[in-house]
C-alpha cells in the first residue's frame, strides 16, 4: 500500500505566491495607507487688496497719547533705553508683514521675558506701554543713536498717520474709498465695531489683581465672517502683564462669535483689535 | 535619539533597535509561513472536500462496485481520500472474499481495518501543519509583546538623559516599540482564524469518513451472505 505522503502535494507553489503578494499588499497598504508624518497646516495667505491698517492705527495711536504727559518723568529714560526696541516691531509689522502671514515670530521673544518683568514693581509695566508712540520727544538731549534713530522712525510714523489716508486712497489701490467721506463714514463704522467688540470681550473679561493704569493691548485677531474667532488671538504689543494678557485672550476666545459690523465693508478677517482693559465706557 | 518629524512604517523600522529588528524579522518570517500554510492547507482541505462529495455522488448512485474500485485504483492520487478508504477496504475484502477458510465476520472485521488504517492516515494528512498555525497564533503575540517591552524599556532609558521629559521625546520610540506588537498580531489573528476553520473542516470530512466506512461495511456483509 502506497503511503500517501508520497502523494504529491498541490498547490505548493501558488500558496507561496499568495503568502508573498498578501505581504506584499500589506506592507504597501502600511506605507502609503498610513502616512505617520505630521506636516504643520499650511496657513492660509491672503493679499490684501485694501490698504486697510492704516486706519486701525493712527486710531488706537491718539488715543493713548494725552494719558502718558502726566506720567512721572523719573523713570522714564531707563524704560524708554529698555524698551527702545519695542516700539518698532509694533507698528511696523502692522504695515509690512501684513501680506505673509509670517506673525508669529514678533510675539514670542516678547513673551519669554514676560514672566520677569511681572514681580519687578507696578510701576514700570504701567508707564511702557503707554509711553510707546509719544514720550520720545522729552528726553531728547541724552540720546542714543538709536533713540533718534527711532525718533525719526516714529515722526515718520505720524507724519505718515497724518498723511495715510489722503495718500492711500490716492494710491489707486483702494477705488471705491476715494471719496472722504465715504472714508469718514466707514472710519466711524469700523470705530463703532471695534466699541462693540471691546464691550463684548470687556463683559467676559475677568481682570487679574493688581492691573494699574490703563493698558493697552493689540491682538490680531482672525474671524469669520460669522464673527467667530478662529484660532488663537494673538498678542501684537507686549504690556509686560502675562497674568492680564491671557485674562484678555481667554476673554477674547469667550466672546466667540464678536458682533458683527454693520457694515459688510468694515469687516476684516485679521482685526488688529486695540483693547483698553480698565477703560470703561 | 533622533527624532525626525518623518515617521513612515519604513523609519519605524530602521530606528528600531537591533533586539526589536530581531523580533520584527522573526515575526515577519513566522508570518510568511502562516500564511503559506494557511494557503496551502485551504487548497488541500477544499480539494478534499469536493473529492469526497463527488466520490459520494458515484457510491450512491448505484454503479457496479467493481467497476467503481477499478476506477479509483487506477488514479489513486487524484482520487481524493474517501476513494482511497473505499479501495484499501473493498480491495481487502476481495482479498479475504475468494477463501473459503475465513469466517464472514472475519472477512468484515479485516476490511474495516484496512479501511481504518487508510482512514487515519487521511485524516493525520488533512491536519498536519495545523499544529504550527495554532502555535503561530497562540506565541507570535507574545513574541510581539517582547519586542514592544525592549523597545519601549529603551526608550524610556533615552529619556532619562533628557531633562525635562515630553510626549515628544517618548513618543517616537514607543511607536518604534509598537510595530513589532502589530507584526506580531498581524502573524497571529490569521493564523488562529484559519486554524479553528480548518480544524472544524476536517472534523467533518472526519465524521464523513467514518459514517461512510460504517455504511460500507453494512454493505459487505450483506455480500458475503
Amino acid at each position: 500500500m502506497e503511503h500517501p505522503f508520497k502523494r504529491p502535494q498541490p498547490g505548493k507553489w501558488a500558496s507561496a505566491v499568495f503568502s508573498v503578494l498578501m505581504h506584499a499588499v500589506l506592507v504597501a497598504a502600511l506605507f502609503w495607507g498610513m502616512q505617520w508624518q505630521h506636516r504643520a497646516p499650511e496657513p492660509v495667505s491672503v493679499a490684501l487688496v485694501r490698504a486697510e491698517p492704516a486706519a486701525p492705527t493712527p486710531r488706537a495711536a491718539p488715543e493713548p497719547q494725552p494719558e502718558p504727559e502726566p506720567v512721572k518723568e523719573a523713570p522714564k529714560p531707563a524704560p524708554v533705553v529698555e524698551k527702545a526696541p519695542e516700539p518698532k516691531p509694533a507698528p511696523k509689522p502692522d504695515i509690512a508683514l501684513k501680506q505673509p502671514e509670517k506673525k508669529p515670530e514678533p510675539p514670542k521673544p516678547e513673551k519669554k521675558p514676560d514672566p520677569k518683568p511681572e514681580p519687578k514693581p507696578e510701576k514700570k509695566p504701567e508707564p511702557k506701554p503707554e509711553k510707546k508712540p509719544e514720550p520720545k520727544p522729552e528726553p531728547k538731549p541724552q540720546m542714543t543713536d538709536m533713540e533718534r534713530l527711532l525718533n525719526r522712525e516714529q515722526q515718520r510714523v505720524r507724519e505718515a498717520n497724518d498723511h495715510a489716508r489722503a495718500a492711500q486712497e490716492s494710491a489707486a489701490l483702494n477705488a471705491r474709498l476715494d471719496a472722504e467721506a465715504s472714508l469718514a463714514s466707514r472710519g466711524r463704522a469700523e470705530a463703532d465695531w471695534i466699541a462693540r467688540i471691546s464691550q463684548k470681550v470687556r463683559s467676559n473679561l475677568i481682570l487679574p489683581p493688581g492691573v494699574a493704569g490703563n493698558p493697552k493691548l493689540v491682538f490680531r485677531i482672525q474671524l469669520l465672517p460669522t464673527g467667530e474667532v478662529l484660532g488663537e488671538p494673538r498678542l501684537v504689543s507686549n504690556t509686560g502683564n502675562a497674568a492680564l494678557e491671557e485674562a484678555v485672550r481667554r476673554a477674547i476666545l469667550k466672546s466667540s462669535p464678536l458682533p458683527k459690523p454693520e457694515k459688510n465693508e468694515v469687516f476684516q478677517r485679521d482685526l488688529n483689535f486695540t483693547f483698553f482693559p480698565t477703560q470703561n465706557q | 535619539m533622533i527624532h525626525s518629524g518623518d515617521m513612515s512604517i519604513l523609519s519605524l523600522i530602521a530606528q528600531a533597535s537591533l533586539v526589536v529588528k530581531f523580533v520584527m524579522a522573526i515575526l515577519a518570517g513566522v508570518s510568511f509561513m502562516s500564511w503559506y500554510w494557511i494557503f496551502r492547507k485551504g487548497f488541500a482541505i477544499r480539494a478534499a472536500r469536493s473529492e469526497t462529495t463527488e466520490f459520494e455522488q458515484q457510491f450512491w448512485s448505484g454503479s457496479d462496485l467493481v467497476q467503481l474500485y477499478r476506477n479509483v485504483s487506477q488514479n489513486r492520487d487524484d482520487a481524493g481520500p474517501l476513494a482511497r478508504i473505499f479501495e484499501s477496504g473493498f480491495r481487502e475484502f476481495s482479498k479475504l472474499h475468494g477463501q473459503k477458510t475465513f469466517e464472514s465476520s472475519d472477512i468484515i472485521n479485516g476490511a474495516r481495518r484496512a479501511m481504518r488504517a487508510t482512514y487515519q492516515r487521511e485524516i493525520d494528512d488533512l491536519e498536519a501543519h495545523l499544529a504550527f498555525l495554532a502555535s503561530v497564533g497562540s506565541v507570535s503575540p507574545y513574541v510581539g509583546l517582547f519586542g514592544t517591552v525592549w523597545g519601549i524599556m529603551n526608550a524610556f532609558r533615552g529619556l532619562g538623559d533628557v531633562g525635562t521629559a515630553t510626549l515628544a521625546h517618548v513618543a517616537p520610540g514607543i511607536a518604534e516599540a509598537l510595530v513589532a506588537t502589530a507584526i506580531g498580531l498581524f502573524a497571529a489573528i490569521p493564523a488562529v482564524v484559519a486554524y479553528n476553520r480548518y480544524i472544524h473542516e476536517v472534523d467533518r470530512l472526519s465524521i464523513r469518513f467514518e459514517s461512510f466506512i460504517e455504511e460500507f461495511s453494512n454493505i459487505l456483509q450483506r455480500q458475503v451472505r
